[in-house]
């Protein structure tokens, strides 16, 4: 594929979901530090903002990134296009992969700027990899069932489930460290969600 | 009209995100409300259930609503080293959604602290910053509670509560001095204690002096009433030194475990009839859920038309927007209620058998009356916003928009034991199965709430309408959007 292609693909898929991805995870981020309280944080409290409050960007960021081709009729278009879909549902997901970890980043320099202390890089990935697991969790729903709302709600459930200290303890990442369930049902979800992604175009 | 209505119903639970909602709602009921019901029933005998009937009617002692001298002194001194700790690290916490805050103060307003606190204390500020005894430690890891060490809780303390979760309770803590001594006997750590450990400590303070653990107020409590409410209007909404905070902390609360008394035991028995409580009980584990997930069902409804791209067959039919948005949100909202309502029926079926084996009279209609009265409303006005939104820009933003009422608009910690309504409350809370005079005595204020709830969802819904209306005529097209039927037309049935 010619490099202008590739940019063009890239480019057009930005823009296609810049709005309701990186618009609504922005806005989440500017409400945070209204309800939670986000200045002189010790790494515990840090922590626990990171991934009880931002991770929940992970909604906006994964869940509607198969929408567009979710309305009805676009399964015949989407068919008959030479370039695989799911390279496009991967592209996708890389690019807000890339976006996520930039807001993260920023916020935690906001958190820091506040006076919290915290390992910024290991938390900023840790709090990745949570933000990922609450996103790949609606993004999988949404390509099995060829709805986003499902997704959405799907993303959220998993969100209050992990509230729950028993269970919720294995997936709290930025407190205790990124385990390897995680990594196996990030893999395991990222690469059923490729899978899934062209059946939920067929099936709406 | 009714063949929309049930063709609507029909939708809805055909709808994978309506069986989701029940199948949240089913996961509370299952986890956490019936087996709170459970094991209630199955402590009949326990001097702190609310079915404890004692022989000869000695029940636990009445907390007197005038708080007598030992309580006033308990909270005196409890908050004013809580303060004193604050202002050490300056550090101060509050509650405006629900959510822990922490406010760093300003000099000025440390200053005024300071002020304070030498009018509580008497102390100057070296004293207060700690510096005469050495100490002056600001570690926001440990608690300082009273002396200078800190409560720590040893590996194999703690238990596991029915539900499976890991609980602590207050004995389980160890005091450990700073200096060196041995660990002391457990204080209750000025949390959710009963009277009898607040006693105690209270009198223990007298006996038992400590090197820097004697305080003495200097202020009366009229006085200190008056310094706590500048201090919490200067921390923010819900410190830790409102007095709603203070008095549920210091002078107990009916989710506490202690005694019922007899009040408390007639409340259940006449005022409640047994399965009033447990129907409130039931409203308030399942407010959480009902304060967001409803939003998905009506939102899925109404972009299936733009799904499937029905828009320009819908739009110029005869059926008027009114009757269109009514009878869909109707079907929504019945379809969002019929869970709500079937879900209690086990618990409701178990506690009339209770009754009717003990010669206990019980409401049969308390669960409905409740679920109608709390939750009803909440539910209409959540899917009254989704509506709105979702007619307006026509895509999922109703679903982010309802999440963030449902991150911000979850009730703080001062009303989780119910009886402190405000008029704007989305959802009650009323996380004890006691409490029943409390409600009772703020009926009106939670009355005006709900009405003022439903009063909105239905004015939203009237917005809706009109919203719709116009977007069939051609209206409200954001950007470059074409209308759904490409032309402005008048319907036949507004002509």
């Amino acid at each position: 594929m010619e490099t202008g292609n590739l940019l063009t693909i890239i480019g057009s898929n930005f823009r296609l979901n810049v709005k309701r991805t990186l618009f609504p995870a922005i806005l989440l981020l500017f409400v945070i530090p209204l309800i939670y309280g986000t200045s002189s944080l010790d790494s515990m409290k840090s922590a626990d903002c990171l991934e009880r409050m931002v991770a929940l960007i992970g909604l906006p960021m994964f869940v509607p990134l198969l929408m567009p081709e979710q309305g009805g009729g676009m399964d015949a278009i989407v068919t008959l296009r030479p370039f695989p879909y799911r390279i496009i549902a991967a592209l996708r997901i890389t690019l807000s992969l890339v976006c996520t970890a930039a807001l993260i980043l920023a916020f935690e320099g906001y958190m820091r700027i506040g006076g919290c202390t915290f390992p910024a890089s290991v938390f900023a990935l840790r709090t990745l990899a949570v933000t990922m697991t609450l996103g790949f969790a609606g993004l999988l729903a949404s390509a099995v069932s060829g709805n986003t709302a499902v997704g959405f709600l799907v993303s959220f459930c998993w969100y209050c489930v992990l509230q729950v200290e028993s269970i919720g303890a294995v997936f709290k990442s930025v407190s205790n460290g990124i385990s390897i369930y995680q990594v196996l049902l990030l893999s395991g979800s990222g690469a059923a969600i490729l899978f899934f992604s062209v059946k939920s175009v067929r099936k709406s | 009209m009714m063949s929309l209505f049930e063709m609507e119903c029909k939708k809805t639970a055909r709808s994978i995100l309506y069986w989701v909602l029940v199948l949240a709602l089913l996961s509370v009921v299952f986890f956490q409300y019936d087996p709170a019901v459970e094991s209630e029933l199955r402590r009949t005998g326990d001097p702190a259930s609310v079915f404890y009937n004692a022989p000869g009617g000695n029940y636990g002692a009445e907390r007197s609503s005038v708080p007598d001298e030992a309580m006033e002194q308990a909270m005196m001194t409890g908050a004013t080293k809580l303060l004193m700790y604050n202002y050490r690290s300056n550090s101060y916490q509050y509650y405006p959604f629900g959510y822990v805050k922490e406010k760093t103060m300003s000099e000025k307003e440390q200053a005024a602290i300071l002020r304070y606190l030498t009018e509580l204390t008497g102390l100057t500020e070296q004293g207060l910053a700690g510096a005469a005894d050495g100490t002056g430690n600001t570690n926001i890891e440990d608690i300082p509670i009273s002396g200078d060490g800190a409560f720590i809780l040893e590996p194999g303390k703690g238990s596991t509560n029915e539900n499976g979760q890991f609980v602590i309770e207050p004995e389980d803590w160890q005091y450990v001095p700073n200096d060196g001594t041995s660990p002391e006997t457990p204080e209750v750590p000025g949390g959710l204690s009963d009277r009898q450990a607040v006693e105690d400590e209270a009198a223990s303070s007298e006996t038992l002096p400590r090197a820097n653990d004697s305080l003495e107020i200097q202020v009366s409590f009229e006085r200190f009433k008056e310094i706590m409410e500048e201090v919490d209007r200067l921390i923010g909404h819900n410190s830790y030194f409102s007095w709603t905070m203070l008095t549920l902390y210091y002078f107990g609360n009916d989710m506490e475990e202690a005694p019922v008394t007899e009040r408390q035991h007639r409340e259940f028995y006449e005022g409640d009839r047994v399965t009033g409580a447990f129907a409130r009980y039931y409203c308030d584990s399942i407010s959480s859920v009902v304060l967001f997930l409803p939003a998905f069902g009506i939102v899925d409804l109404m972009l299936r038309d733009k799904r499937c791209k029905m828009q320009g067959l819908t739009y110029p039919r005869t059926i008027s927007s009114a009757k269109m948005i009514c009878i869909r949100y109707a079907a929504a909202v019945c379809m969002a209620m019929l869970p709500v309502l079937v879900l209690p029926v086990k618990s409701l079926l178990v506690l009339m058998r209770y009754c009717t084996v003990n010669g206990v009279q019980a409401d049969g209609l308390a669960f409905i009356k409740y679920t109608l009265a709390w939750i009803l409303p909440t539910v209409l006005l959540m899917m009254a916003l989704s509506l709105l939104v979702t007619v307006l820009l026509e895509n999922h933003t109703a679903i982010l928009f309802t999440g963030l009422i449902w991150l911000v608009g979850r009730p703080s910690i001062d009303k989780l034991a119910g009886g402190n309504y405000d008029l704007f409350d989305l959802i009650i809370r009323h996380n004890t199965l006691k409490g029943y005079g409390r409600m009772m005595e703020n009926i009106q204020m939670l009355a005006w709430n709900r009405i003022a709830i439903s009063l909105a969802a239905f004015a939203l819904v009237g917005l809706s309408v009109l919203v719709y209306g116009r977007k069939r005529k051609g209206g409200l097209i954001f950007g470059n959007r074409k209308p759904a039927h490409n032309h402005r037309l008048k319907l036949s049935s507004e002509r």
